[in-house]
């Protein structure tokens, strides 16, 4: 091996080459540590020191992510024109025949189909080493087929993104691919398909702006930085330095841009997880197996007092709705983000599994204590939140998965900043939707039912309640305070206020009483959770078989019956 | 009897080194460490197999073993720079850093026109900000692998040691050798001829430079030598915008680097024809 770390020297302006031997050790760009070469190929180009994410090729991408050998690619072939007949330092046609050699790659993408444990999927990936993984025609054409392939087999989608943004050497035929891309995109999701979005370091203009933010989940990198203008370009016009976390996956998914910031080691992992909610390993839907636990009853045990239900749906034992979800369900995937202005703690979604089926699960989630209330705004959403719990609504509704809603808040948040990103549209948006949505929407409310607050994920098929927990228009503080002019008087208001769950089971707003242990849910969390898990699975084997149109259907006439009033018959012909 | 993941472990030393290098090549570090200690049990003497040994454990994240193995071969024994720089590398990142500085150099001695391995010296010497040392060899690098990498590693450290005048001829030799970089080598020029207080270059070279860039820093560079020149501003506000502009500029240059390194890896893994086993 004596000459295998021998650079030749090039002769005659000829590239240079080596003589064998292959890199032996890397130095880290983020914390300047040499790593052995095999180590960091191992660690899958993450820095063994630093977890700095070296980028990947598209075929080093593919092979970290699919298992192996299931990648099958399709249209290897294609290569661009050259619309413009560009030519800037030099020719575009000598400029991507460098590339290629340098590369080793045919284009900035790739794509085919594979599996990510043993689950089918139609991917695509770009290569940030051609031509910094700009979109031209072969990219977006790529993308769009992709697309479409996933759409005829009828399997998921992944785009894997690292692209600097379109490419300027194809001009607005770059620009076009945006809405290419994007229109196949739109076609997925119609027909029901999911589309996942993996975005790397680094993701900008125009393939930020179209597909790679268009996924119904999006997953990113640790650190990848993503945006749609350069860090600069933004310095530069607003003339303010930026944070230093500006644009990184972190500060997006806190800005609730990304579901989900993975580490790359993670992702075969998580992409199974997440593939699983869609397809069963047998290619088969999810289906309900049959829970052996105690049945939920329509009514039952002795009844409290309104104040005293009052004070149990909100003792501060009382399980909150992530402890129903770490008992109820298995494998719950977390998802964030309004996708607009913030992940809202208050508002907790994701995918899980019921007794062996996929659903989308949405509550609001207080706090356990004091520091964890005040992150969690003692469970009262902002409208972002209400977003994303719409958005994730919407995409249980596209892709076929029953909607299980957690109620459990003293109401919307009531703040200057809630007002100004309009709280009301954002309550009443989801009305809106939920009232249409053509899969089965179970809610039920865990604890305090605060108003439009709680009605905002509470229109549903099926509303259950357990046993102790309350539904009102306003707090009974509230209630004795306006209309008994005496806030000491809320027990009064309570019992006025007909709020407990057996008052609505009588009054039709609720459906089903999940019992409770003697002294509340807090007294036995397990047997509680045990019976909601129950009645949840009754609920929903109960309303699988129904047609979509059917439950929409029946859903509206449920709403459209509620009212009390009296009308008073019309005098035909009465003279004006 | 030993036994690997794949199971038991071949019985010849021969068969122990295939399976080995096998192993190493395919990423189970562990296994190859097996099997590689096997060979080495029944035949002590081979160097080859304590060489293979310590790079099976480098790969596996065991520095601290790698070190000990390679650092077990008598110096006099070792033919292989490779093995010096491994062993060199091992050094520093347990912390030694003088001897990490005299092995790298025992495999300069020993092959003093390989260039991957004064590539090595001059990575070392960067990583023990030992800038003074580097840049001659990155200097000599440039002219003799003409890698567009080596000019932008020389104009960076030079820059680094406030020796502007060769940065710029640095980031000039990058243009050449790489009109991809055009900008880069712009930006740093211009920002080298302003540390210099050669205004004149530098907004000739920002003329140049401004037409292509898409992220506006060639403005702000611009700006800043209009304020600074001809503008009241205060010298806080001044140092702020410069050490702003500096940090802009060297996320160019790393974006650059980083672009660079990945050509780098993939000249060097471009053939692997060299190995041989034995």
């Amino acid at each position: 091996m004596a000459e295998g770390m021998r650079l030749r020297i090039p002769t005659g302006g000829a590239d240079p080459r080596i003589a064998g031997g292959g890199p032996r050790w890397t130095k880290c760009l983020n914390c300047d540590a040499f790593v052995y070469y095999k180590r960091l190929e191992k660690n899958q180009k993450v820095c063994p020191e630093c977890n700095y994410h070296f980028r990947l090729s598209a075929r080093e991408r593919i092979t970290f992510l699919l298992d192996p050998d299931s990648f099958v690619e399709r249209d290897a072939n294609l290569a661009p024109g050259d619309p413009l007949g560009f030519v800037d330092s030099k020719p575009y046609p000598a400029r991507i025949a460098e590339n290629r050699k340098k590369s080793g790659a045919q284009e900035a993408a790739i794509y085919g189909t594979g599996t990510i444990g043993g689950f089918g999927l139609v991917i695509c990936a770009l290569d940030f080493t051609f031509l910094g993984g700009s979109m031209g025609s072969v990219v977006g054409e790529k993308v769009t087929r992709a697309a479409e392939l996933a759409s005829a087999i009828r399997q998921p989608l992944l785009v894997c993104s690292a692209s600097g943004g379109a490419r300027m050497q194809e001009g607005t035929i770059a620009l076009m691919q945006m809405a290419k891309t994007s229109a196949a995109l739109a076609v997925l999701a119609e027909q029901g398909i999911p589309y996942f979005s993996l975005l790397s370091d680094p993701t900008y203009g125009g393939v930020s702006a179209s597909f790679a933010t268009l996924g119904d989940l999006i997953i990113a990198e640790p650190k990848a930085r993503i945006g749609f203008a350069g860090p600069q370009v933004i310095e530069q016009t607003i003339r303010q330095k930026l944070p230093a976390d500006f644009q990184t996956a972190e500060f997006l998914m806190e800005k609730g841009q990304v579901d989900l910031v993975v580490p790359r080691a993670e992702l075969p992992a998580t992409l199974k997880k997440l593939l699983r909610y869609h397809q069963r390993e047998d290619g088969q839907a999810g289906t309900l197996q049959p829970v052996d636990a105690a049945v939920a009853e329509q009514d039952a045990g002795l009844a409290l007092s309104a104040w005293e239900s009052v004070q149990l749906a909100r003792h501060p034992d009382r399980p909150n709705l992530l402890e129903y979800i770490e008992a109820i369900f298995d494998d719950f995937t977390e998802l964030h983000g309004d996708r607009t202005l913030r992940d809202d703690p208050a508002i907790v979604g994701g995918l899980a599994l019921l007794a062996g089926q996929p659903v989308m699960v949405i509550g609001q989630q207080k706090g356990r204590g004091t520091r964890e209330n005040i992150a969690r705004n003692f469970g009262m959403p902002h409208p972002e939140g209400y977003r994303k719990a719409l958005r994730l609504m919407q995409y249980a509704g596209r892709v076929g998965l029953p909607l299980l809603t957690f109620i459990d808040t003293p109401g919307a948040y009531p703040g200057i900043a809630a007002e100004e990103r309009n709280q009301s549209e954002a309550i009443a948006r989801n009305l809106l939707t939920m009232a249409r949505l053509p899969i089965p929407i179970i809610c039920t409310v865990i604890g305090e039912g605060g108003s439009g607050g709680a009605l905002a994920i509470g229109v549903g098929d099926r509303i259950l309640m357990l046993e102790n927990a309350i539904y009102s228009v306003i707090s009974p503080e509230g209630c004795a305070t306006i209309l008994f002019k005496d806030a000491t008087s809320a027990p009064r208001a309570a019992e006025a206020s007909r709020l407990t769950a057996r008052e609505l089971l009588r009054l039709g707003v609720a459906d089903t009483l999940v019992p409770e242990p003697a002294g509340g849910a807090q007294t036995d969390p397990e047997t509680t959770a045990a019976s909601l898990k129950a009645a949840l699975v009754a609920e929903l084997t109960a309303l699988a078989p129904i047609a979509s149109a059917d439950l929409v259907q029946t859903r509206y006439e449920r709403f459209r019956a509620f009212g009390e009033f009296t009308e008073a018959a019309q005098t035909a012909g009465t003279a004006a | 009897m030993n036994t690997t993941a794949d199971g038991p472990v071949p019985s010849t030393v021969a068969q122990q080194v295939e399976a080995g290098l096998a192993a190493l090549d395919v990423g189970e570090f562990d296994q190859a460490i097996t099997l590689f200690k096997a060979a080495q049990h029944q035949s002590p003497q081979s160097m080859t197999i304590q060489q293979y040994l310590g790079e099976a454990q480098a790969a596996a994240g065991d520095l601290v073993g790698a070190q000990a193995t390679l650092a077990a071969i008598p110096a006099a024994q070792i033919a292989d720079p490779a093995v010096l720089v491994d062993l060199a590398y091992l050094y520093q990142m347990t912390g030694d850093n003088d001897r990490a500085a005299a092995t790298i150099a025992q495999a300069v001695a020993l092959q003093p026109d390989n260039l991957t391995v004064q590539l090595a010296q001059a990575r070392l010497y960067e990583s023990q900000d030992n800038d003074e040392q580097a840049v001659p060899i990155y200097a000599a690098l440039v002219e003799a692998t003409q890698l567009p990498i080596m000019a932008t590693q020389l104009a960076r450290l030079n820059l680094r040691l406030g020796k502007y005048r060769e940065a710029d001829r640095a980031f000039q030799q990058l243009a050449t050798l790489d009109p991809d970089a055009d900008l880069v080598a712009r930006h740093g020029r211009i920002w080298a001829q302003i540390k210099r207080g050669d205004w004149r270059s530098a907004l000739q070279q920002a003329l140049g430079a401004a037409k292509a860039d898409r992220f506006d820093l060639t403005t702000a560079l611009l700006a800043y030598a209009r304020d600074r020149l001809f503008t009241r501003v205060a010298d806080a506000e001044i140092a702020t915008r410069e050490a702003d502009l500096e940090l802009r500029f060297q996320a160019e240059l790393r974006d650059q680097i980083e672009l660079q390194e990945a050509d780098l890896l993939a000249l060097l893994a471009d053939d692997e024809g060299g190995e041989t086993v034995g």
